[in-house]
C-alpha cells in the first residue's frame, strides 16, 4: 500500500503537530538546558502544568511536605502563604468555617493528610463511624464509565485501555521493543556491531528487518509480517494502523501525541535529529518522527492482534470503548481492580473472581464497600483536619450534608491549587529578599587596573565578587558566547560545533589552525588506544585482552579511586599537549579562497593521474591546465594539445568532484569562514554597549568564558556554557579577544563612540567552574609590554579562584573547607575523581537574573545564584540592546531556570533520577538500567540534597533597571518574551530608576511593590 | 498396603503437604489467614510427631517423586502469586513438600521443621502488617515500599531471599542438604526448582519495593519496636541455619 501524495503530507504534518509538546532532547555532548514542557509555552504556566501531568504524568510542584521543610527554614513567608490562600478564597466561603485558618493548617501542618485510601485504618473507629453516615456518595457508576470510554484516544491508548482492563503488559513490551529498535538503529559508535541498512532510515532498515525478524513474533507480536509488507513508506503504516485500530479520524492528532509522549526521551531525540540537518549521524542514518511513529504503531497493532479473541473478539477504539458502555460496571470494577483503587480487602478476591470470569457475582458488594470505604476516610480526614487547626469536633458534626458536600469539594479544589499557592508565596518570599538587599554602591570612576567580562551564569557571580574585592576590578556580565555565534572547526576534526545559544544558527565558521607548521603523524599513544578499543570490542578478544593485559588496568582503576589527583597529573603527562593554536577569525577574500581551492584541486589532480592513469609527476603549469579542462575554463583544443583523453577529464569531474558546479559549493563553504571587519565591528561595538563598557577602559580587559572539567560524567557538558551550545566558552573568548584587539577594529569603534585606548589589551581566558581554575589563552599575543600587568592578573585570579572554591566547598559541604588552600584542592580533586556523582553543584539554586549596572548588587553576596547581565539603560535610550538581552541570555535563562525547576519538582518524570543507576547508551544519552526511556533532565544529584530540593525551585525572578517605559517598549517588541511574562512563565520585576519604583508585572498590570528605592 | 500405613501415608501427605491434599493445605492456609503463621508451624510439628509416633515409616518411592513434583507444581505456581501472602503460602508448600526427600532417604527432626517454618512465620507477621496498614498486600495495590518503608523494605528482603535459600541460611543448608540426598535426575529437578525460587522470589521483590508508589494510599513504616523484634527473628533464623549445619555435619 502506497498513499497518494496528499495523504502523505496530511500525515506528515499532523505527525509534525502533534509532536510539538515533546521537547527536543540533543545529545549529551551538548547538553542544553530547556523548558521541558517549552511545546506548551503558549499556555499559562498553571495549565500547561496541568497537560504536562496528564502527557508526562509528572507532577508540577513539590510535594506539601517538601514545601513545609522549605516553610520551616523560613525560605516561604507566612504572610505570602497567607496572601495566596486568601486569592484562592476570594469567592469561596463556608458558614462557620474559618477557612483560611483551616487551609493554612493544613499546608503548614497537615504533613501527610489527604484522603487516602487507607486512612480508616489509622483513625478512630467510633467517631468516623458516626461521621460517615453523613458524608455525602455522588458517584454513579454509568457516567465513571463514560469517562473512562470518553478518555480512549485522548488520555488513554488501545493497549493503555487493555491493560487497564484486562491487566495486559502490552504498553510494556511495546516500550522495551521501540527502545531496542532506537537504541540500535541511533546508535553514534557505541555498539561494535551496527544495524544494518541504517543508510535508508529509520523506517525503511526497520522494515527489512521486521520483514524476518522471529523476535518480534516471539514477544507477540503477531502478524507483524502482513501489516509491514503492506506499508512501503512511514506514511502509509502511520494511516494504516490508525484505520486498522478504528481511531476516528478527528482522535487522530491526539492518538500521535499519546504516542510520542510515552517515550518522550528518544522521540524528543529524534525530532531534534530530523530538525538538526547538519548533524552527522542525521545525514549518515536518517530518522524523523514519522518514521518512529509508524514503527511504534506497527509494532502496538501486532501485539494488540495477540489478544484478539481472547479477551475481546475484536480489538479496536470501537469494540474498546463498547465494553466499557455495555458493561459499565465491569469495566469500572476492572479498571480499579488494575489501577489499585479497588477497596484493598476486596483484592484477593476481585483477583481470583476475574481469573474465573464471575466477577458478576461481586458486584453488588463491590460498590457498597466502593461507598463505605469513600464515606470512611472522607470522615477520617475531614476528623484529622479538625483535630490539626483544634477546631471543636462538634462544628463538624452539627454540618449538614450540602455544608458538609460544600466542604468536601472545596477542599477538593484546594489540593489541585496547593501546589500553585505554595509556589507563589514562594517567589513573593524571594521578590521580597531580592527588593530589600538591593542597595546600590556608588563607585568611583577612575581608570581601573583591568575589567573582566564573565558569563552572565550564575557560577561567575561568586567569582566576580572576590575579584572586585582584591581590588582595582570592575567585572561585567555578558551572555558567554560574548554576542558573537561560532560555528567552530577544531583542529583535527572535520565537524562544526556550534558555539552560541541554540535558538541561533551561526553563519560564520572558525578554523583552529598550528600556529607552528609540523607535519602530521599518528602518534604512538593513539595508535594504542585504537588498539585497545578494537580488542575491548570485538566479539571474541576481550577474553584474551582481559587475561593479557586486564592487570594494567587494575593500576589505572586503583590510581584513579585512591589517588585521584596524583593519579590524574600523572596521566596528563603522559599524554600529548595539544600544538599551540590560533583562529581564523579575519574572513579571508575571495582571491585567497580560490587560490586555497585550486591547491586542492592540482593535489587531486596529481592524486588522481598517479592512482589512476599510472602517470608520473607533472609540473605544476600542466596540472592547472588540467585543472582548467577539468572545470571548463580552457578551450578543447588544449585537450588535443595536451592529449589528455576525455575520460580522465570525466573521472575528475564525476568521481574527485573537480567541476564547476562543485567548486561554487566549495566557494560557498569558503566564504563562511571568517568574519568581515564589518561584522567584527559591529559584533565587539554590540557587546560592549549591552553591558555598557564604553569608556574608562583599563590596561587589560579579561574576556572569560567557562566550561567544566570533570571525571566518568556523561552530564559534563550540563556544567558547560549554555550560550555556547554546552560547550566551553573560551573559543568564542578567544573570537571576541581577537576582534577586539584588531586595530581596524578600534578604529571603526572610535568613530562609534567606543574609544579603546592603544594600550588596552584583550586577553582571553577560561573559568574552570568545577576547580574555580582560569586558564589563560593567546598569552603569545600578548605585548610584551603588558607582561607584567597579565602576571598580576594571573595572580589575582588564582587567588579569586581559591576565595571562590571555600565558598563552594563548604556548599559541597565538605568539612575540610576552612582554609582557601585545602579548598582549593578538594575541589580539584573532585573534578578528577571519578567515583564523585557532584564535581560541582553548577547552575543549581538559580532563581532569579538582574539586568543592570552593577552598582546595584556589587555589594552583595548572591551566593552564585543570580544570572547578572551587565546593562546600562542611559546609553539605551530606544531599548534596541534590552530587546537583544531579553530575546537572547533571558530566554536561555528561562530555559536553565525551567529545567531545574521541572527537574527539581519531578525528578523521576522531568529530571534523569540517580546517576547512581545511569547507563550511556549510543554515545548520546543515557538510561536508567539498561532499558529505559532516555533520561532528559537533570539527575537527582544536581538538584536535590538528599530528600529535599537544593534548587530553589520558583519561576525565573527578572529584574530589569530601566525606566519602564524603555522595558515596556522591548517588552512590546518581542513576542517570545510577552509570551513568557503574560503566561507568567517568568516573573518580571522593573526597578525605574527615574521614578525610583520597583515595579512587579502581575496579572496585566504594574504593581508597585517598593517606592523611594535609591538608586 | 496395610490400612494402617496408608492412613499413615495420607495424614503425612497432608501435614508435609504433597499433590493434592495439599490443595487442602493450601486452602486452610489462605482462607484463614489470621492464623496463619500458627498454621505455619502447626502442619510440619503435626507431621514431624506423626512421624515419630509411628517410628519413621518407609515409603514407597512414588511418594518421592510426588513431593518432588508438588514442589515444583507450587514454586510454577508461585511465578505469579497475586500478593505476598499467596506467595508465602505456595512457598511454603513448595519448600515442605521436599521434606520427602528426607522422609525417604534420611529423616526428619526438629531442628529441620523448625527452621523451615520460623521463615514464614517471619512472612506471616510483615504480611499481617500490610494487611493492617493498606488492608491487602496485593502487587496490583500494594507497590514502591522501597520509596516509602525502608524497615519494611529491608526485612522483607531480608526474610524473602532467605526463605529462598540466600547461603547461611537454613533454607539453603536445607536444598544443599537435599541434593546430597538426591540421584541425577532429582539433582536436576532440584535445579529447576531452585531457579524458579530464586526467579519468583526475586519477581515479588521487585514489585513490592519497586515501581511508582500508588497514589491513593498512606505509607506507614514499621515502628522501631515491632523492626527489632522481626529483625531479632530474622537473626536467628539465620543462626538456626549456622546451627543447623553443624548438626547435619
Amino acid at each position: 500500500m502506497r498513499l497518494d501524495e496528499g495523504k502523505r503530507l496530511f500525515i506528515r504534518s499532523l505527525v509534525n503537530v502533534a509532536s510539538e509538546v515533546i521537547p527536543y532532547f540533543w545529545p549529551m555532548r551538548n547538553f542544553i538546558h530547556h523548558n521541558p514542557l517549552y511545546g506548551l509555552e503558549h499556555m499559562p504556566f498553571r495549565e500547561a502544568v496541568e497537560k504536562g501531568e496528564k502527557l508526562f504524568h509528572a507532577r508540577g510542584f513539590l510535594s506539601r511536605e517538601t514545601y513545609q521543610s522549605l516553610f520551616r527554614k523560613g525560605e516561604i513567608g507566612e504572610e505570602h502563604l497567607r496572601s495566596s490562600l486568601r486569592e484562592f478564597l476570594k469567592d469561596r466561603s463556608l458558614e462557620g468555617v474559618e477557612l483560611e485558618e483551616l487551609l493554612f493548617k493544613l499546608m503548614t501542618e497537615g504533613s501527610d493528610l489527604k484522603p487516602y485510601g487507607n486512612l480508616y485504618l489509622s483513625c478512630r473507629p467510633e467517631e468516623v463511624r458516626r461521621l460517615s453516615g453523613r458524608i455525602p456518595w455522588d458517584e454513579d457508576t454509568l457516567s465513571e464509565a463514560e469517562r473512562l470510554a470518553d478518555r480512549l484516544g485522548r488520555e488513554l491508548t488501545l493497549y493503555d485501555g487493555l491493560d487497564h482492563l484486562f491487566g495486559t503488559e502490552i504498553g510494556r513490551t511495546l516500550d522495551e521493543l521501540v527502545i531496542k529498535v532506537c537504541a540500535d538503529f541511533l546508535d553514534e559508535g557505541q555498539a561494535v556491531w551496527g544495524m544494518p541498512l541504517r543508510n535508508r532510515g529509520l523506517y525503511s532498515s526497520w522494515r527489512q528487518i521486521a520483514l524476518r525478524n522471529r523476535r518480534f513474533t516471539l514477544k507477540g507480536c503477531r502478524g507483524i509480517e502482513e501489516i509491514v509488507k503492506e506499508c512501503e513508506d512511514p506514511e502509509s503504516a502511520v494511516y494504516l494502523t490508525l484505520e486498522l485500530l478504528d481511531i476516528p479520524e478527528e482522535l487522530w492528532e491526539d492518538y500521535i501525541t499519546l504516542e510520542l509522549s510515552k517515550l518522550h526521551g528518544w522521540a524528543g531525540f529524534i525530532r531534534w535529529r530530523s530538525s538538526a540537518k547538519d548533524y552527522y549521524w542525521q545525514i549518515k542514518h536518517p530518522a524523523d518522527l514519522v518514521d518512529y511513529l509508524a514503527i511504534r504503531l506497527i509494532l502496538g497493532t501486532a501485539l494488540l492482534r495477540r489478544e484478539r479473541g481472547r479477551l475481546l473478539s475484536e480489538i479496536n477504539y470501537n469494540s474498546l470503548r463498547e465494553f466499557i458502555l455495555k458493561n459499565p460496571e465491569e469495566a469500572v470494577m476492572r479498571y480499579e481492580f488494575y489501577t489499585g483503587r479497588a477497596p484493598s480487602h476486596l483484592y484477593d478476591r476481585l483477583a481470583d473472581l476475574i481469573e474465573e470470569g464471575r466477577l458478576e457475582e461481586l458486584r453488588e458488594e463491590y460498590f457498597t464497600q466502593k461507598r463505605k470505604l469513600y464515606t470512611l476516610n472522607t470522615a477520617s480526614y475531614l476528623l484529622r483536619l479538625w483535630e490539626l487547626t483544634g477546631f471543636e469536633k462538634k462544628s463538624l458534626f452539627s454540618m449538614d450534608r450540602e455544608r458538609l458536600s460544600s466542604l468536601i469539594e472545596l477542599l477538593k479544589e484546594f489540593e489541585k491549587e496547593e501546589g500553585y499557592l505554595w509556589l507563589r508565596a514562594h517567589e513573593r518570599s524571594l521578590i521580597d529578599e531580592i527588593a530589600g538587599k538591593l542597595k546600590p554602591v556608588k563607585v568611583e570612576r577612575r581608570r581601573p587596573f583591568a575589567q573582566a567580562l564573565f558569563c552572565i551564569d550564575v557560577r561567575s557571580e561568586r567569582f566576580r565578587r572576590h575579584l572586585e574585592e582584591i581590588g582595582e576590578y570592575e567585572t561585567y556580565g555578558i551572555a558567554g558566547f560574548f554576542g558573537v555565534p561560532v560555528s567552530f572547526i577544531e583542529l583535527g576534526k572535520g565537524h562544526e560545533t556550534h558555539l552560541c545559544p541554540v535558538l541561533i544558527k551561526p553563519k560564520n565558521v572558525v578554523l583552529e589552525l598550528r600556529r607552528e607548521l609540523k607535519r602530521e603523524k599518528e602518534s604512538l599513544r593513539e595508535v594504542l588506544e585504537e588498539i585497545l578499543h578494537d580488542l575491548k570490542y570485538n566479539i571474541l578478544t576481550p577474553y584474551i585482552t582481559v587475561e593479557a593485559i586486564g592487570l594494567l588496568f587494575g593500576f589505572d582503576m586503583v590510581g584513579k579511586t585512591l589517588f585521584p589527583l596524583g593519579y590524574s597529573r600523572f596521566r596528563e603527562k603522559l599524554s600529548e599537549e595539544k600544538p599551540p593554536t590560533k583562529l581564523m577569525v579575519d574572513k579571508p577574500s575571495r582571491e585567497y579562497a580560490l587560490e586555497v581551492i585550486g591547491l586542492l584541486q592540482r593535489e587531486l589532480i596529481r592524486r588522481a593521474l598517479r592512482d589512476r592513469f599510472g602517470m608520473g609527476n607533472l609540473d605544476e603549469d600542466t596540472l592547472e591546465i588540467i585543472r582548467k579542462l577539468a572545470l571548463e575554463e580552457e578551450t578543447s583544443a588544449k585537450v588535443e594539445e595536451l592529449r589528455i583523453s576525455e575520460e580522465l577529464l570525466q573521472v575528475l569531474r564525476q568521481e574527485y568532484r573537480i567541476e564547476k558546479g562543485y567548486m561554487r559549493i566549495q566557494m560557498e563553504k569558503l566564504a563562511k569562514i571568517g568574519f568581515t571587519l564589518e561584522e567584527q565591528v559591529f559584533f565587539v561595538e554590540r557587546a560592549l554597549k549591552s553591558i555598557g563598557l564604553t569608556d574608562n577602559f583599563g590596561k587589560l580587559v579579561l574576556v572569560i568564558g567557562h566550561g567544566s572539567r570533570s571525571e566518568n560524567n556523561p552530564y559534563e557538558s550540563a556544567l558547560d556554557c549554555g550560550a555556547c551550545g554546552g560547550d566551553h566558552g573560551y573559543i568564542n573568548a578567544r573570537v571576541f579577544t581577537q576582534m577586539a584587539n584588531n586595530p581596524k577594529v578600534r578604529e571603526r569603534l572610535r568613530n562609534r563612540g567606543i574609544d579603546i585606548p592603544e594600550d588596552t589589551v584583550f586577553i582571553a581566558c577560561e573559568h574552570n567552574t568545577t576547580t574555580d581554575e582560569v586558564y589563560i589563552y593567546d598569552t603569545q599575543d600578548v605585548p610584551t609590554s603588558h607582561l607584567p600587568f597579565l602576571e598580576k592578573a594571573v595572580r589575582d585570579l588564582e587567588l579569586a579562584g581559591k576565595r571562590s572554591a571555600k565558598e563552594r566547598c563548604a556548599e559541597l559541604e565538605d568539612s575540610d573547607c576552612y582554609e582557601e588552600e585545602r579548598a582549593f584542592n578538594l575541589v580539584k580533586r573532585n573534578s578528577v575523581d571519578w567515583t564523585q556523582v557532584r564535581p560541582e553543584w553548577g547552575l543549581s539554586g538559580n532563581y532569579a537574573f538582574i539586568i543592570g549596572r552593577r552598582e546595584l548588587t556589587r555589594g552583595l553576596n548572591l551566593q552564585g545564584k543570580v544570572f547578572l547581565h551587565s546593562y546600562d539603560w542611559r546609553i539605551d535610550r530606544r531599548g534596541f540592546l534590552l530587546e537583544i538581552i531579553l530575546s537572547g541570555p533571558l530566554v536561555v535563562g528561562e530555559w536553565i531556570n525551567m529545567e531545574h525547576y521541572f527537574s527539581t519538582v519531578d525528578n523521576e518524570s522531568y529530571g534523569s533520577g540517580s546517576k547512581v543507576y545511569h547507563n550511556v547508551v549510543g554515545r548520546f544519552g543515557v538510561m536508567s538500567g539498561n532499558l529505559s526511556d532516555l533520561r532528559t533532565g537533570l539527575p537527582t544529584q544536581t538538584v536535590l540534597k538528599g530528600e529535599l530540593p537544593h534548587h530553589r525551585p520558583v519561576r525565573l525572578i527578572t529584574l530589569v533597571e530601566a525606566p519602564l517605559d524603555i522595558v515596556e517598549g522591548a517588552f512590546q517588541r518581542i513576542r517570545k518574551v510577552r509570551e513568557l511574562v503574560h503566561n507568567r512563565w517568568i516573573n518580571l520585576l522593573v526597578l525605574d530608576p527615574e521614578r525610583k519604583d520597583l515595579l512587579l508585572f502581575d496579572r496585566g498590570e504594574w504593581v508597585k511593590l517598593v517606592s523611594e528605592v535609591s538608586v | 498396603m496395610a490400612l494402617n500405613d496408608a492412613l499413615i501415608y495420607t495424614l503425612l501427605a497432608l501435614f508435609f503437604p504433597i499433590f493434592p491434599l495439599s490443595m487442602v493445605v493450601s486452602y486452610l492456609l489462605q482462607k484463614y489467614y489470621r492464623i496463619r503463621s500458627l498454621l505455619f508451624v502447626l502442619f510440619p510439628s503435626t507431621g514431624l510427631l506423626l512421624y515419630s509416633i509411628s517410628n519413621a515409616p518407609s515409603f514407597p518411592k512414588p511418594f518421592l517423586w510426588l513431593g518432588l513434583l508438588s514442589s515444583l507444581l507450587y514454586a510454577l505456581r508461585s511465578l505469579y502469586p497475586g500478593s505476598l501472602s499467596r506467595w508465602s503460602v505456595y512457598h511454603f508448600l513448595s519448600l515442605i513438600s521436599l521434606l520427602w526427600l528426607f522422609l525417604l532417604r534420611a529423616e526428619v527432626n526438629i531442628l529441620l521443621v523448625a527452621s523451615l517454618s520460623l521463615p514464614f512465620l517471619i512472612l506471616s507477621i510483615l504480611d499481617r502488617f500490610l494487611i493492617d496498614r493498606f488492608g491487602s498486600s496485593h502487587l496490583k495495590f500494594l507497590t514502591g515500599l522501597g520509596w516509602t518503608s525502608p524497615r519494611f523494605s529491608f526485612l522483607i528482603a531480608l526474610s524473602l531471599l532467605l526463605s529462598a535459600g540466600m547461603p547461611m541460611g537454613t533454607v539453603f543448608f536445607y536444598f544443599l542438604t537435599s541434593s546430597f540426598l538426591s540421584g541425577f535426575w532429582e539433582l536436576m529437578v532440584l535445579s529447576f526448582l531452585w531457579f524458579l525460587w530464586g526467579w519468583s522470589t526475586m519477581r515479588l521483590l521487585s514489585s513490592l519495593l519497586w515501581g511508582d508508589r500508588n497514589g491513593n494510599l498512606l505509607y506507614e513504616d514499621l515502628d522501631a519496636k515491632s523492626f527489632y523484634f522481626v529483625l531479632s527473628l530474622t537473626l536467628i533464623t539465620g543462626a538456626l541455619g549456622v546451627i543447623f549445619l553443624e548438626v547435619m555435619l
